[in-house]
């Protein structure tokens, strides 16, 4: 195979792993935002 | 009412897919036959998987086709393959021909390669030859 | 129910998200510095993100296992906190390992997907562990939804070592495993050291995660307590015994 044509497969992968990644932990990180909000609104 | 809904879809769902997935498994579990078995089958029509390792030099492209043979456990099969084979397919890989069977020949429709657990940087370091024969 | 300790709500710590990011340029340096393989090329380097994903799902649902377990004996709402973060990462590491699968799949196999064993019991595995989730969600009641989501995150562990071992027991299209075997390990020793390394870094990746998911499922718990605290007395709490005796 012509390494270019494996080298955008590789690109996709990690432009995938890391794309993924950046996405759950913020999701994390503005749920974790939220709920704080609210904590300190009931309180 | 809103909380038995949010319950019900999702366990719908869910054993829904669950359901289709164990259907295909049982046929996943005998995901391919071997050479030997192979042989021993009677011709059909009925469609089938073969795997085994590409005999190094017995490759012949043709125009739409390409046949080879493969081998396991010293049993061998001619294979004729109807379409083009994956980018990795060569002398001496491991592949799973999808297609049927006529007692003399393997017709294959679908070819997968199968990459065996070796891992090396060098080529010459490879272990090409047929020592591992495959349970059966 | 007793309130956690305000001291555990002390503002949030943000080295846990350094450590992630820290995790992955180490496994990415380590990916794209080691050779390559063969025969599959530069194909081989997805293997780096590919193995440790899977790795995290089998940790991840071991760790839910293990949470789970713990609040069928102890009774503590923090091991089940334990247990529903590791679950939530395990899916996303399930589906991210799957995805990758895919996409290592297309250009060696030369298919995205098979119903071959190791394929289809992982897609199984995937959607049990959702399954887990929604589970969670059939009740507000913390400790019922702590006992239904801790007796299947324990019998649903049986599916990890089914999965792994999948390649071995069938005949897949997946090959069998390189690393850990009988024989040794079957690969170059730079790629084994590459490989050690970016699971090595996912694995601490996995904890900062789980520090931040746990301090997520902490807050979620505080705030139903303090919603169940307003709402005042639950629409069965008003039923009474009636006084048969006729009271004084």
């Amino acid at each position: 195979m012509d390494p270019s044509v494996e080298w955008n497969w590789v690109l996709l992968a990690y432009g995938l792993t890391y794309g993924a990644l950046v996405l759950f932990t913020t999701s994390i990180a503005i749920r974790i935002t939220k709920a704080r909000k609210k904590l300190a609104g009931s309180a | 009412m809103r909380r038995y809904a949010r319950f019900v879809i999702p366990a719908v769902v869910i054993i829904g897919v669950l359901g289709f997935l164990m259907v295909n498994l049982s046929s996943s579990l005998v995901y391919y036959n071997t050479p030997a078995e192979l042989q021993a089958r009677d011709a059909s029509d009925a469609s089938l998987r073969l795997a085994g390792r590409v005999v190094p030099g017995s490759v012949v492209e043709n125009e739409a086709t390409v046949a080879f043979t493969v081998e396991d456990c010293d049993t061998t099969v001619s294979v004729v393959h109807v379409g083009a084979p994956p980018q990795l397919f060569q002398d001496g890989i491991m592949v799973v021909v999808g297609g049927t069977w006529d007692g003399e020949e393997f017709a294959s429709s679908e070819m997968f390669v199968k990459h065996d657990e070796q891992y090396r940087t060098d080529a010459e370091d490879y272990d090409r030859t047929d020592h591992s024969c495959t349970d059966s | 129910m007793t309130s956690p300790e305000q001291s555990e709500l002390s503002p949030s710590s943000v080295w846990p998200w350094v450590v992630m990011a820290v995790a992955g340029l180490v496994t990415f340096v380590a990916a794209m510095s080691v050779s390559p393989d063969a025969v599959q090329g530069q194909l081989s380097r997805i293997m780096y993100v590919h193995v440790p994903a899977a790795w995290l799902a089998y940790l991840a649902f071991g760790i839910t296992m293990f949470g789970s377990a713990m609040y069928l004996w102890k009774k503590s709402l923090k091991w089940d906190r334990l247990a529903h973060s590791s679950a939530e990462i395990g899916v996303f590491f399930t589906g991210l390992a799957i995805a990758l699968g895919m996409t290592w799949a297309k250009p060696t196999w030369g298919v995205w997907w098979t119903w071959d064993a190791r394929l289809t019991l992982t897609a199984i595995m995937f959607f049990v562990y959702l399954g887990y989730l929604a589970l969670r969600r059939t009740t507000d009641n913390l400790e019922v939804r702590a006992k239904r989501a801790s007796i299947l995150g324990v019998v649903a562990i049986i599916q990890v070592p089914l999965v792994h071992f999948s390649v071995v027991w069938w005949r897949s299209l997946h090959q069998a495993p390189t690393i850990i075997r009988p024989e040794g390990p079957d690969m170059d020793t730079s790629m084994v050291v590459t490989l050690l390394i970016a699971v090595a870094s996912f694995t601490v990746m996995y904890v900062a995660m789980m520090i931040k998911r746990m301090e997520l499922a902490h807050l979620e718990d505080e705030i139903t307590i303090e919603e169940q605290s307003h709402q005042g007395p639950a629409a069965g709490d008003a039923v009474v015994a009636p006084d048969l005796a006729g009271g004084v």
